[in-house]
């Protein structure tokens, strides 16, 4: 069953409902489901492009995470070696 | 105030809410979020957010519930001094409580916990802090559920933020009028083009509002996606990013260089604080309401005395640098607030009663009315009698500075216009208040043409 429900009838050009059909088909497809309840509306519009941007942002996340560590160890690394040729002296 | 009364604007969530009983606040937990209230208190996320300074701190009490039938719990918590709203917030109060907001959800992300809203009205200043102040904003996490107050957050945070940074301060009023937060299509429209070219603002807000019309009069059901752990602090991360790029600076408006264009000599200047001082000491108040209060000079001297200050202003700029310095100063009971005397918060939303307005919200022990009797009389036109009338529902006591017109400042303000002020004399000022208020002191400041009075209202009846 196509997850998407149309509540009200909406005119819409073949073109736009086929791209819409695969975006969301492709989306729903690599998207396992996961149960959502709250006593506020997310809104639909609002649930679909946190789910498309927070993929993105993740990856982002991420690199900048693995950067910051990159960073880091390299960082601690450069210290010890600076901190030995010290002692060394 | 005696016997119980539900608080007006805590009725949504299920989840619990307030009431006050004996004029003590407490918050009902209904057995519906007892799963959720014991994971916050078992996983370590109460104790860390209180411990940051990010949650309100409460106590379980063993008291009988104001709904016994659904109850779980009642707790106590610590009571805030004074509500007030996004609304009434400055750019700064309102950036530091999305900030607050974020961080919260990032420390709860770690102990396994999501914030299930992200409503502006649950961030109050306590302290001199943002502070969230609902206990039952949290839920368990489930892995791959999105952020169910991202839509909120967007609207009550990012939107007016970016409104208030890239087009004008000012349209932060428009969350007076939008209780739910500023529409993302109403803030695209209002927002230069150039905001476009700002990835947090055009993916939030342009793409946002777009996608809002896109799916609009359609439901998603519940299986529709998935966020990961790892998707959704990128999100938060991103959001983070967004609110700390926004900045605006409080400079160039009349009122908040006031200070530097005033006619009082030095003397002078320093005879009114020490007369301030004075009369705030005979009236002895825990509270005080300082009434255009500009950047808080006379609101530090309650302050500095450990009395619990809110000072109003109509001034963005100047609320701005007030509360900036508050918080430099790590001021924790001084609370600076945007306020049109002449246009006050009224009670609103549901039933007009959700949000209180600002009389509601008092009536403080002290009130000054300093340099502003002529505003409100000359530039506004009311009449002195109104304005005695409204002081009166404000506070007992008023220390009220009384500018006369042959004052460089009351000319400057008559100098445009018809003189229709009569009645606008020192003798029918002190002849209209004494119908309400007692005068107790009255001094001139040196090197003035102005005088300062301590007032005491009469009990009705008495006059």
């Amino acid at each position: 069953m196509n997850e998407i429900e149309k509540t009200r009838p909406k005119m819409m050009s073949r073109k736009e409902h086929i791209s819409t059909l695969i975006i969301l088909g492709a989306l729903l497809a690599l998207i396992p489901s996961s149960a959502a309840w709250a006593y506020i509306d997310p809104g639909t519009g609002s649930y679909m492009l946190q789910i498309l941007l927070a993929f993105f942002l993740g990856a982002l996340f991420a690199l900048k995470m693995f950067w910051k560590n990159v960073k880091s160890f390299l960082g601690h690394l450069f210290s010890r070696r600076k901190k030995q040729a010290t002692d060394d002296r | 105030m005696t016997g119980e009364r539900r608080v007006p604007g805590s009725f949504r969530d299920p989840s619990g809410f307030l009431f006050y009983r004996e004029e003590a606040l407490y918050r009902q937990i209904n057995r519906c979020y007892q799963d959720n209230y014991d994971l916050l208190n078992t996983c370590g996320l109460y104790a860390e957010l209180v411990n940051a300074g990010l949650l309100i701190p409460h106590r379980e009490v063993d008291i009988f519930p104001a709904d016994p039938a659904s109850a779980y719990r009642v707790i106590a918590p610590e009571p805030v001094r004074f509500i007030s709203y996004p609304y009434e917030w400055c750019f700064s109060q309102l950036r530091d409580a999305a900030l607050t907001t974020l961080r919260i959800q990032q420390i709860a992300l770690d102990h396994g916990m999501s914030l299930k809203d992200a409503s502006a009205y649950n961030i109050q200043f306590h302290r001199a802090r943002p502070v969230l102040i609902d206990t039952l904003s949290f839920e368990k996490y489930a892995e791959g559920r999105p952020w169910i107050g991202y839509q909120q957050f967007c609207r009550h945070f990012l939107a007016p933020l970016a409104l208030m940074s890239r087009t004008d301060v000012r349209l932060g009023g428009l969350l007076r009028n939008h209780l739910d937060g500023i529409p993302l299509d109403l803030a695209a429209r209002l927002l230069p083009a150039r905001t476009k070219l700002s990835f947090p603002l055009l993916t939030h807000i342009h793409l946002h509002a777009k996608s809002q019309k896109k799916y609009e009069g359609r439901t998603v059901k519940p299986a529709a996606g998935k966020v990961s752990r790892l998707a959704m602090r990128g999100l938060i991360d991103n959001l983070n990013h967004a609110i700390k790029a926004l900045r605006w600076e409080a400079e160039g408006t009349e009122w908040a260089e006031y200070y530097e264009d005033t006619n009082y000599t030095p003397e002078g200047f320093r005879h009114k604080q020490r007369l301030v001082a004075e009369f705030i000491a005979a009236s002895s108040p825990q509270t005080v309401w300082d009434l255009g209060g500009n950047i808080g000079i006379f609101s530090r001297i309650a302050a500095e005395n450990h009395i619990f200050t809110v000072c109003f202003d109509v001034d963005p700029a100047a609320v701005e640098k007030n509360y900036r310095q508050c918080r430099t100063q790590q001021r924790d009971n001084l609370l600076p607030l945007l306020c049109d005397l002449t246009n006050p918060s009224p009670g609103a939303g549901w039933n007009t009663s959700e949000r209180a307005g600002l009389i509601e919200r008092g009536p403080a022990d002290t009130v000054l009315a300093l340099a502003l009797i002529h505003h409100l009389a000359i530039s506004h036109n009311v009449p002195l009698a109104g304005i005695a009338e409204f002081l009166a529902r404000l506070g007992r006591w008023v220390i009220i500075e009384f500018v006369p017109k042959d004052d460089s400042q009351v000319r400057r303000l008559l100098a445009t216009r018809e003189d229709i002020f009569g009645d606008y004399t020192q003798d029918i000022f002190e002849q209209v208040f004494s119908r309400t208020y007692e005068i107790i002191r009255s001094e001139m400041i040196r090197e003035s043409k102005r005088t300062l009075y301590l007032l005491h209202a009469k009990k009705s009846g008495e006059t």
